[in-house]
């Protein structure tokens, strides 16, 4: 059907033939009622090349046309060459099927339908947009976290390992390297079992370049990588020997070889990427250790920070490596075929007898969690499927909406419905008839809200950056997609289908005698859209009181009593490489100096530095002998604690109080050790004796109780643990401390930063001023995640609070439209304005109280859910409650006065009169 | 072919501008387009042209029907179609017999035989087989 220069009917039009002829040619074609499938524009051509010809013949238009004969018996006739054409024509459609010629035309009729009806279009696309947009931005984040597989071969067989016992349910300890090596051995169970060494300090510092580099440092015992399923390529995995043997370890921090591998990162961005990389010697904090391997592209550590280098861990007995020391975090793949509940069950059994054995493994077994459960979070997750149903019921209030606009138009439509089903077409046809129109809606609202979904993520993301699991990539792939799609497509099924249902049951006969008068579909629709209606304020009022809850608990949160003072404190941290700082006292002497070069900058007003900052988790659990003379001897005298090491005047820069003793710049620290203690200590350990100037023993010394300071939680939730205090002018040999500086100042954070570096290269241009950052915004992002669960039920409660509004306000609007004949004959007979406003407000009332019922049910089994997200409040929070029932009392209220206020300017004679 | 049914018309004894009556012409058509698409390719104009001329006049019905006719001929699979640019530079869509048309002509035209011989038996026929102008 192409001429040989490939050009298609339709494109070449030719010389502009005489208007009469123009006209025939339009009126063959209106006649035959083609489509473009139909082939409309070759027949034009043809048409024009036949008149084109007898022109160029010498005939008269005159006489081609009067040869030509009647252009709309020859367009009929053309259409009944062409499937589907002619009874498309006459309107008529008995089969219920229809050919893709037919579903075109259907497709552009609906388009042209909604193109005249833009307000109704706008208004559905926008609320199903809404709705879209919402479950699209929380599937993403769902699919990224949650539903997308760990990037490991066979995710599924693979396991965290904790201990735990009978005693403590839920306990989740680290594990002791005997428990680890003897857990390893249970080849039925365990294919492979590594560890890592949970240890929150990794820094270090990469010295062989020309500018020492901050690179993240983990170790692990052999066996790691293959566990995972993960070959380093170059090079190797670390070898069984590397960890396990010969002989006996010694500290947790040694290494039996020097090896490293390294990330393909670090490979490429530092060693540009180079085949020599295996066997080349690296300076780790200035000791010496061989690449053996690197790691493929994108490696991620299931848990813990992401590395740049992995070095053996020594896993070997002895040393640090006894029952007493719980340290290391275990991953394992279970036997092919193994499931995670027979392995459960299993490990049981081996433990009682290893238990029988090894009366040091004090009755412990592995508590085996699926790794992708335990990379997850049960909170996170548990927000997360929340943040999904509470999206879920935000696509129903939509929906709703949409339902009640899609009946609300079915009904204008009754009369053309009733024409076609009486002529002859069959009720599937009509159906698919107007699920045309509303695949139109959703396809156009589907993309919309893919569309309004990646602005919301991109917002949140911006606004609450901390609030996902460190490595996960929120992307909008396939899967999403198609989400999105499969989630317009159900909901334009279940509420386009269901009014389109209806419709198509239209009586012909009745519909055609009643004229324009409401018929008893009328009647049911409005029935159906009332229920709609309430349902829908129901799952808004179940939204907003989950989001007043979550608020509530978010306030309570961010209440809780830290004991510091978080605003104008910046910290960062300065590592000193050991190379060039070998000693303690070396390294104490620059934090002093340092110290002193900061006190001077303009508007610092304390200068401290700690091993941990507070609130910022658990860390550094060491025991101690509360009764020095016994310490030693007695069992009983030992306790454990939470152990801060630190520099300068650190209360004075957080704002911790001193109750009772010295501050640190009042302590010789040359006279004897010391220590400071928290309440807690004095009161769990020492009780009502005076804890200040008690001698404790710790860590192979002496220590006198020098102060005892006010007590700071370890998390944001407020929950305390003993803690004391070591000044590092003491207590500096230890180990290479990598120390958080605080400075509290009155100035802007940002200029003072500039002025700290300048200070820093002076003393030292090879240090790195590393992680700065104030001390408020790494408060922030420990609230991240209950941030972010507050805002987006937020928004999502906001959202089906206010389609909910203008879903009553619908319904009650078109209800006083309805009934404008009989609020006029009231009126007629006496009835003033107040008591019309008070009928329609009654009936506002009615709607939204059945709503609110319907609610609280619902409030109540969604708490269950919701409170394990919740913070210092009830599930039943009658605030809370109270808030959500007056919002929709207010909604009621709102959306009834409207249409109240219509009804009583009903004008009685022309309401009358209009019958 | 043709000429059958010029004799046909003239057994009427009508004048030129005179046509076939609407079932005659409803069961000719066809076969008078294939006749003529069977000699060579054409396009619409020019076999309206040829149609009016061939059968001198009998068979020019409204020309524009002869596209319904080609398009339920296409339908049938009895011609084929193609679009070429003409040396006067205009688009023309050329219709051409193919395999399965030239056998159902071939069908029809024994059956036209048989007709026009049983009819000249019954001596309805008065005159007989004129070459075709």
């Amino acid at each position: 059907m192409r001429n040989a220069k490939g050009r298609g009917p339709g494109l070449g039009k030719g010389p502009q033939l005489p208007a009469e002829i123009e006209s025939v040619i339009h009126r063959v074609l209106a006649a035959a009622g083609l489509d473009f499938l139909d082939g409309q524009a070759e027949v034009e051509e043809e048409l024009r090349a036949h008149f084109e010809d007898g022109l160029a013949g010498g005939k008269s238009a005159e006489e081609l046309l009067n040869r030509f004969g009647n252009p709309e018996e020859v367009g009929r006739r053309i259409a009944r060459t062409r499937p589907g054409a002619a009874a498309r024509n006459r309107g008529v459609h008995r089969r219920w099927w229809m050919s893709a010629n037919e579903w075109w035309t259907e497709l552009t009729k609906a388009a042209s339908r909604l193109r005249r009806a833009p307000g109704f279009s706008l208004v559905v696309i926008l609320t199903l947009g809404l709705g879209v947009g919402a479950n699209t931005a929380i599937f993403t984040v769902l699919n990224a976290v949650i539903l997308e597989e760990l990037p490991y071969a066979e995710p599924h067989r693979l396991v965290r390992v904790y201990e735990t016992n009978e005693e403590q349910p839920g306990w989740k300890g680290f594990l002791r390297a005997p428990m680890f090596r003897e857990f390893r051995e249970w080849e039925e169970v365990f294919e492979s079992m590594a560890a890592i060494y949970t240890y929150r300090e990794v820094g270090a510092d990469l010295t062989d370049g020309e500018v020492p580099v901050r690179v993240t440092v983990l170790r692990v015992t052999a066996g790691y990588f293959e566990a995972l399923g993960v070959t380093p390529h170059p090079g190797r995995a670390f070898l069984e020997e590397e960890s396990f043997g010969p002989g006996e370890a010694g500290s947790t921090r040694g290494v039996i070889t020097p090896v490293a591998i390294i990330s393909e990162r670090l490979w490429r961005d530092h060693y540009g990427g180079g085949q020599d990389i295996v066997g080349r010697v690296i300076q780790l904090d200035g000791a010496s250790f061989e690449v053996v391997g690197v790691l493929p592209p994108g490696f991620t550590n299931p848990f813990g920070p992401q590395g740049d280098i992995w070095i053996p861990q020594d896993a070997r007995l002895g040393g640090s490596n006894s029952w007493r020391n719980s340290y290391l975090s275990a991953v394992a793949r279970l036997r092919d075929g193994v499931t995670l509940e027979a392995a459960r069950q299993r490990v049981r059994t081996l433990a009682t007898a290893l238990t029988e054995e090894q009366p040091e493994a004090d009755g412990n077994f592995p508590y085996l969690l699926a790794l992708q459960n335990d990379v997850v979070g049960e909170t996170r997750a548990r927000m997360l499927w929340i943040l999904a149903a509470a999206a879920a019921l935000v696509l129903i209030t939509a929906c709703v909406n949409v339902a009640n606009l899609l009946i609300a138009r079915g009904l204008g439509q009754d009369r053309q419905l009733a024409l076609r089903s009486a002529l002859g077409s069959g009720r599937l046809r009509l159906i698919a008839g107007i699920l045309t129109e509303n695949g139109i809606l959703a396809v156009l609202g589907g993309g919309l809200g893919i569309g309004m979904g990646w602005l919301v993520l991109n917002g949140l993301v911006t606004a609450v950056p901390n609030a996902l699991p460190s490595g996960v990539e929120l992307e909008m792939g396939g899967r999403v997609f198609a989400f999105a799609l499969g989630l317009t497509a159900a909901a334009l099924l279940i509420f386009g289908l269901t009014p389109a249902v209806r419709m198509s049951r239209t009586s012909p006969a009745e519909v055609l005698r009643s004229g324009d008068r409401a018929s008893t579909t009328g009647r049911a629709a409005k029935r159906l859209r009332e229920g709609l209606v309430v349902a829908q304020v129901a799952a808004a009022l179940v939204l907003v009181a989950s989001a007043t809850l979550l608020a509530r608990s978010f306030g309570v949160l961010t209440n809780v009593p830290l004991g510091v003072d978080p605003e104008g404190v910046l910290t960062f941290e300065v590592h000193l490489p050991t190379a060039r700082y070998p000693d303690g006292p070396t390294r104490h002497a620059f934090h002093e100096a340092f110290h002193e070069r900061l006190r001077d900058l303009p508007g610092v007003e304390v200068v401290g530095a700690v091993s941990w900052l507070p609130v910022n988790g658990r860390y550094h659990e060491w025991g101690f002998g509360w009764n020095s003379a016994e310490a030693r001897a007695d069992p009983e005298a030992w306790s454990q604690s939470e152990v801060r090491i630190i520099a300068g005047d650190y209360f004075g820069a957080m704002g911790i109080d001193l109750l009772r003793g010295r501050r640190p710049s009042e302590v010789d620290f040359g006279a004897e050790p010391v220590l400071w203690v928290n309440e807690r200590i004095q009161e769990q350990v020492f009780g009502e004796t005076e804890a200040l100037g008690k001698q404790v023993w710790m860590n192979g010394a002496v220590r006198r109780v020098v102060g005892v300071v006010e007590e700071i939680p370890w998390n944001a939730g407020g929950d305390h643990l003993p803690r004391l205090y070591l000044p590092h002018a003491q207590y500096n040999d230890d180990r290479n401390w990598a120390l958080i500086q605080t400075i509290r100042s009155r100035r802007d954070l940002n200029s003072l930063q500039a002025d700290i570096r300048r200070e820093l290269a002076g003393m030292d241009p090879q240090l790195i001023l590393y992680r700065p950052a104030s001390y408020s915004s790494v408060l922030s992002t420990l609230r991240a995640q209950d941030r972010f669960a507050t805002l987006l039920m937020g928004g999502f409660a906001g959202l089906a609070m206010l389609l909910s509004l203008l879903g009553t306000y619908g319904v009650l609007a078109g209800t006083v439209a309805n009934r404008t004949r009989e609020i006029g004959i009231r009126m007629a007979l006496g009835a003033d304005a107040r008591s019309v406003r008070g009928m329609v407000l009654r009936y506002a009332a009615a709607i939204t109280l059945g709503g609110v019922l319907l609610g609280l049910a619902g409030v109540w089994l969604a708490g269950r859910w919701v409170e394990a997200l919740l913070f210092g409040v009830e599930a039943g929070d009658p605030l809370a409650l109270v808030t959500a029932v007056s919002v929709f009392v207010l909604v009621g209220l709102i959306s009834g006065w409207i249409p109240a206020r219509r009804a009583t300017r009903v004008d009685t004679v022309e309401a009358l009169a209009a019958e | 072919m043709l000429y059958i049914l010029c004799d046909a018309y003239a057994f009427n004894g009508n004048t030129k501008e005179m046509t076939l009556e609407r079932e005659w012409m409803r069961g000719a058509a066809p076969l008078a387009v294939l006749t003529l698409l069977d000699r060579r390719e054409m396009y619409g104009y020019e076999l309206v042209e040829a149609l009016d001329r061939a059968s001198k006049g009998i068979l020019a019905m409204g020309q524009s029907t002869v596209y319904p006719l080609l398009y339920n001929l296409e339908g049938r699979g009895h011609v084929t179609t193609s679009w070429r640019t003409s040396e006067s530079g205009r688009r023309r869509k050329y219709y051409r017999i193919t395999p399965e048309g030239v056998r159902w002509l071939e069908g029809q035209r024994s059956q036209w035989t048989k007709l026009v011989t049983a009819m000249g038996c019954l001596g309805l026929v008065k005159h007989p087989a004129a070459p075709d102008g």
